[in-house]
């Protein structure tokens, strides 16, 4: 009996790649969440692959070894739960014979899709899994085209150290209120500006652990009010952005500086207006940002015809899933075979400067050539002030008190 | 540990300011958590049903509010604001009141006369139905409803009451006590109460049980309505945050006892303060696991109470 049902799982396998290859079809895999908490950034991700599939196949397609072939996803809704990506992962590559596979929504799903693409030796880049302990199992089929999640808020640090010299303080000085969420990727965030505040010497006053279903964050900011920090650092994904900038607004907390992740998710501007003004956001990406590419353009062109496409402006969670699938074209054309090792190959020795900005992977497979970016809320809009070297404005600082 | 020696010491060193901060967030928040847990109370004691989609309810209110808020501002942007809120409390309440009415008829009405175990997992599955329902309605973004009410501060700026939670709590008291006035003097509070009492002898009397207990239902579903638009204009709607409103109104019966309505807020109120202290003094990653430990506790100080009365827990 398993041997029939092994045999048919074959052959299903074989005739879903033969029909793939005959019309000069590469099919990548994906389990995205299409329902559940994740189906709005699900939604982001697709859209982002989407976008990048139509504009290769519209380009004349992926050259491998002098021939064209187009490029097409198959999907699956991983209702945005672990158990049920890692069956589809499965399904994706032992049924339906995929060979290549992108990455879900979310660190977790990641988290539960590597080991089977690993097992199978299935190369998949991703581009929404951004924890840390992504890259400790020694994955060698996991490529990652984002920054990870312990350099989300550092470059706040760093940008504080920088105000503190400019108004003539001393940075070691400066005190530090953190609010994160109790879960691996905010916990993974939190380490990386606990080392970045330890090299300065900065002090950590407060160190909050948010819950997952949180509505109240008043504790945490009475003790902000209290102890007046020089930056506070809040990051619980969007629930976690909007319910800051809420309560902070609503209870008048000060602090001179106000640094969060997910504000482009959580639209703070669009919900709050004049109650975002002046806080930082960290991102992967920005479309003022000079990055570009034969493909798509600027950053600033991807945005707009990605706005023209689907009527909203990119976040960066749609960014970096288009940088995945160009990752993927131009691996299968220095590869020039579709053979899984000659890819795989190919992807490690990736370099490759696109609208989203360079990707170049480490030993682990994680893209080491790009720094995240630091926006502050100015005039109801967002501008780049960090890393220094790719601001398009002037951090406002100390934030006025209203 | 030392985190924690920390908190207590930056409590008592600025003793008056936080404390008082602490304990009037907590009411706030508190009587807005007791309105809900009313509703539940109210299901729970006449009809003997643990509403688990009562978070979920309360969120498809916080829903219509928003929506309903979002379309008339676009209509007439002049009008005051207050008015689209208060208004937005009343389409939300009759809208919840009919939907808890199909719910009644279409599942709880087919598991009415079933054992404990079966409503609830009923319940349960009205709840998933309702999140993922939402979730593919509205999608998984946050909406908040911007209230526009300005924040009152007191002692140098160290305590503060914002107007949205002052305004939430007032009109969730408010509803209370229309509806203890309602269970107490009104001929359907009546039947109501003697539904719960004895529905067999109740039905003997010629009072149509069905009937109350589906105007019960309904009656919960107006209930979370308006705490669901309270809920918009305070904290977040989220198609999967409806639990923890479960879950607190489950606390908060409990610790009232089934039965007592009156008590519900006062547990209601104490249940805001001691959460508020316990985030602030153990960290917020305890506040919700502080909520269910009183849980057992509350259980057995009630028991050794009854006990001594010589009275049972039917």
């Amino acid at each position: 009996m398993k041997h029939y049902i092994l045999g048919g799982v074959s052959v299903l396998a074989l005739s879903a790649f033969a029909f793939a290859t005959s019309a000069h079809t590469i099919v990548l895999g994906a389990a995205v969440s299409q329902s559940g908490k994740y189906s709005t950034n699900g939604q982001h991700t697709m859209n982002g692959y989407n976008m990048a599939v139509d504009m290769i196949n519209a380009n004349g397609g992926v050259i491998v070894n002098g021939e064209a072939h187009d490029l097409a996803i198959k999907y699956y809704d991983d209702e945005s739960t672990p158990a049920r990506g890692a069956e589809l992962a499965e399904r994706l590559i032992s049924q339906d014979g995929v060979e290549y596979l992108l990455g879900p929504y979310s660190s977790g799903l990641t988290k539960a899709i590597a080991p089977i693409t690993e097992k199978h030796g299935v190369p998949m880049v991703e581009a929404n899994g951004a924890s840390r302990s992504l890259f400790t199992n020694g994955y060698k089929n996991l490529f990652a085209v984002l920054s990870t999640s312990e350099q989300y808020l550092a470059s706040s640090i760093t940008l504080l150290d920088e105000v503190a010299k400019a108004s003539g303080r001393d940075p070691a000085s400066m005190t530090i209120a953190m609010a994160f969420e109790n879960d691996p990727f905010s916990q993974d965030i939190r380490a990386g500006v606990m080392d970045d505040a330890a090299k300065y010497g900065m002090t950590i006053v407060i160190d909050d652990k948010l819950p997952k279903d949180l509505s109240d964050m008043t504790p945490t900011l009475t003790k902000v009010r209290a102890l007046k920090p020089d930056l506070l650092v809040v990051s619980g994904h969007s629930k976690g952005a909007a319910t800051a900038i809420r309560q902070i607004n609503e209870q008048n907390v000060y602090v001179p500086m106000l640094a969060m992740t997910h504000c482009d998710s959580a639209d703070i501007i669009g919900k709050f207006g004049a109650g975002a003004e002046n806080t930082l956001c960290a991102a992967q990406w920005a479309p003022t940002l000079t990055y570009s590419d034969d493909l798509m353009g600027s950053a600033g062109d991807f945005a707009s015809a990605f706005e023209k496409l689907y009527d909203y402006a990119p976040p960066y969670q749609a960014a970096e899933s288009a940088a995945a699938v160009m990752v993927f074209a131009d691996a299968f054309t220095r590869a020039g075979s579709l053979d899984q090792d000659a890819v795989r190959a190919a992807l490690a020795a990736t370099e490759l400067s696109t609208f989203y900005g360079n990707i170049d992977f480490d030993d682990t497979g994680k893209n080491i050539a790009k720094p995240m970016v630091l926006y502050q809320v100015q005039g109801g809009a967002l501008k780049v002030v960090g890393p220094t070297q790719w601001a398009e404005s002037a951090i406002v600082h100390p934030r006025p008190e209203n | 540990m030392d985190k924690i020696y920390a908190n207590i010491e930056l409590l008592t060193s600025f003793a008056p300011t936080i404390n008082l901060e602490l304990i009037a967030n907590g009411l706030l928040v508190g009587a807005i958590f007791g309105l809900i847990a009313y509703g539940m109370a109210l299901v729970w004691g006449v009809m003997n049903i643990i509403n688990v989609a009562q978070g979920a309810f309360v969120i498809l209110g916080g829903y219509m509010a928003f929506f309903f808020i979002e379309t008339m501002t676009g209509i007439l942007p002049d009008a005051p604001h207050i008015l689209w809120i208060v208004l937005s409390m009343a389409v939300a309440a009759v809208g919840m009141g009919l939907f808890a009415m199909i719910v009644f008829r279409l599942v709880v009405d087919k598991v009415l006369e079933r054992d404990l175990f079966v409503s609830l997992l009923a319940t349960f599955g009205i709840e998933l139905v309702m999140q993922q329902g939402m979730n593919i309605m509205f999608t998984a973004e946050e909406r908040v409803i911007d209230a526009q009410l300005q924040t009152f501060s007191f002692m140098q700026n160290m305590v503060n009451i914002p107007g949205s939670r002052a305004l939430g709590a007032v009109l969730g008291i408010a509803a209370a006590v229309l509806l203890v006035v309602l269970v107490r003097y009104s001929r359907f509070g009546r039947a109501m109460r003697a539904t719960s009492q004895n529905a067999r002898a109740a039905r003997i009397m010629g009072i149509d049980t069905r009937r109350v207990y589906e105007m019960t239902y309904a009656l919960n579903g107006a209930i979370c309505g308006v705490a669901g638009s309270i809920v918009a204009f305070v904290f977040i709607l989220h198609p999967f945050q409806g639990l923890i409103y479960t879950l607190r109104s489950f606390v908060i019966v409990i610790l009232a006892g089934v039965g007592n309505i009156a008590g519900v807020i006062f547990a209601a109120l104490s249940l805001g303060v001691y959460e508020n202290y316990s985030g602030f003094v153990l960290g917020p990653e305890f506040q919700n696991g502080m909520v269910f430990i009183i849980v057992p506790i509350a259980l057995l100080v009630r028991a050794a109470i009854m006990r001594r009365k010589r009275q049972y827990l039917k």
